[in-house]
């Protein structure tokens, strides 16, 4: 029954917000993204992001660890605070690993490293998309 | 710690005698040699690496192709180090040449990284189809990496020709006429001029050996192997002068064939990631043949060298039976 439950709702078109500082970064995978019908927002400022989202959220978060105004772990903790059913995935730089266990310890889902393929992070979604199905 | 000071302290602490080699010499040698080959294949790791970001695939940031130039500079400066140690003639050169590469990347990347575009000296070099700026700054930095640059400009290849160039020509070969070496000979009739250093040993009970008694594997494989020989080179090779530094699984082959340099490296532990082979001959090249067909070659103003990575035992084993047939059989 609960794996019934999950595939219909692994069918059902996911939102995502990706959040880089890095222009290249959005404008590469929301293409990638969308090619399997999810609804994509990218945004290089994370605190126009923030917004958006408290306006209307989002079944998914990608964001960047390091930027400038807002980082990673403070999106984490706003979207969290605002919608626990969220699943936020973190990008990582370099040297950074530190980082990205402390993003995992505050409830991030999971993280991707810099330079990444689309379809590695395409495959932490669905699982993320799994998981919020179970 | 500057490099200067670094390597001040380091002329202090290794002596400029070099008339007596020990055992202890040759291990250190070799070592280092070995982590030389390291920071080279790093070198050329992080090569391909940008090559296959250059394809598309990938998404990366500006930060990526800075800690691609970071990254080098580093594996650079230790190969310098190990270049001083192997050959402490060249450490005034290959530190000179490491300040000029840091140089050149502060110059043209690093002061230029919030406004990138092709320019000079990389309009004819960087090779892109995308405009994107992380694309245009990657393509610049791996024209760099590959070279040839303009203007005596050094790439990051020719700096690993170089350190190669002065490195294998400085490593001590089998005319080493020093008592304390305690060199066993192999006895075998047709390479009356082989000797032999097992690393593992401390203590030298024989003498000489037969090839039986060998427990290297690399080397055995190239001694005992039966296929059909290239003659010109075997017979070429017959006058040569042989030093194997031996361990079960590793083997540092180092030859004179009519005063040319010729160097076999091989690791052959059965696990792919840290197997690999090296090969360095000076010019003039006694055949191309003598590469097998999996490696990867470089050519230097003084030599031919080539690699190969990832190897699997029996890819190793096919690798040295050719190299073994061409110079011994």
């Amino acid at each position: 029954m609960n794996e019934e439950l999950g595939e219909n709702q692994m069918d059902k078109k996911l939102k995502i917000m990706i959040i880089d500082d890095e222009n290249i970064v959005g404008k590469r995978l929301k293409p990638a993204l969308e090619k399997t019908g999810d609804y994509v927002e990218s945004f290089e400022d994370a605190k126009k992001a923030l917004e958006r989202f408290n306006s209307e959220p989002f079944d998914i978060v990608v964001t960047d660890i390091r930027m400038d105004e807002i980082d990673g772990l403070e999106v984490l903790e706003q979207v969290l605070s605002k919608s626990n059913q969220t699943k936020v995935i973190i990008i990582t730089g370099y040297a950074t690993v530190e980082v990205a266990r402390e993003a995992l310890a505050k409830g991030a889902f999971d993280f991707i490293a810099k330079p990444f393929k689309p379809s590695d992070l395409r495959a932490i979604i669905d699982r993320a998309a799994k998981r919020s199905a179970s | 710690m500057g490099e200067n000071t670094l390597k001040s302290l380091f002329d202090l602490l290794i002596p400029k005698d070099k008339s007596k080699t020990s055992v202890n010499d040759i291990r250190l040698e070799f070592v280092r040699f070995r982590k030389l080959l390291e920071n080279s294949r790093a070198l050329m790791s992080l090569m391909e690496d940008a090559e296959e970001k250059m394809r598309g695939e990938y998404i990366f940031d500006r930060q990526y192709v800075l800690s691609l130039i970071d990254e080098s500079i580093e594996y650079m400066s230790m190969a310098a180090f190990d270049l001083s140690v192997i050959a402490q003639d060249a450490s005034e050169m290959i530190y000179g040449l490491v300040d000029e590469l840091k140089a050149f990347t502060q110059t043209y990347f690093i002061e230029r990284k919030k406004d990138i575009q092709i320019s000079s000296p990389f309009i004819d070099l960087a090779k892109t189809t995308s405009s994107e700026p992380e694309f245009v700054f990657l393509a610049q930095v791996l024209a760099w990496m590959k070279g040839p640059l303009p203007n005596g400009n050094v790439s990051v290849t020719e700096f690993v020709r170089q350190v190669f160039d002065k490195a294998v020509p400085a490593l001590k070969k089998a005319d080493m006429s020093n008592p304390s070496i305690h060199l066993k000979k192999l006895a075998h009739s047709t390479l009356n001029c082989f000797h032999l250093i097992d690393m593992d040993e401390a203590v030298k009970s024989k003498m000489e050996l037969s090839i039986h008694e060998l427990k290297c594997r690399p080397l055995i494989t190239m001694l005992t192997s039966n296929a059909t020989a290239n003659h010109s080179i075997a017979q070429e090779s017959a006058d040569a002068k042989w030093l194997a530094l031996m361990e079960h699984d590793r083997l540092s082959l180092r030859g004179i064939i009519n005063s040319r340099d010729i160097l076999i490296e091989v690791t052959q532990s059965g696990y792919m990631d840290a197997d690999f082979m090296f090969m360095f001959i000076s010019h003039p090249l006694i055949s191309n043949t003598l590469f097998p067909q999996n490696f990867k070659t470089l050519m230097t103003d003084k030599a031919i060298f080539g690699w190969s990575y990832h190897l699997s035992d029996y890819q190793i084993e096919q690798s040295l039976t050719h190299i073994g047939t061409s110079l011994f059989n």
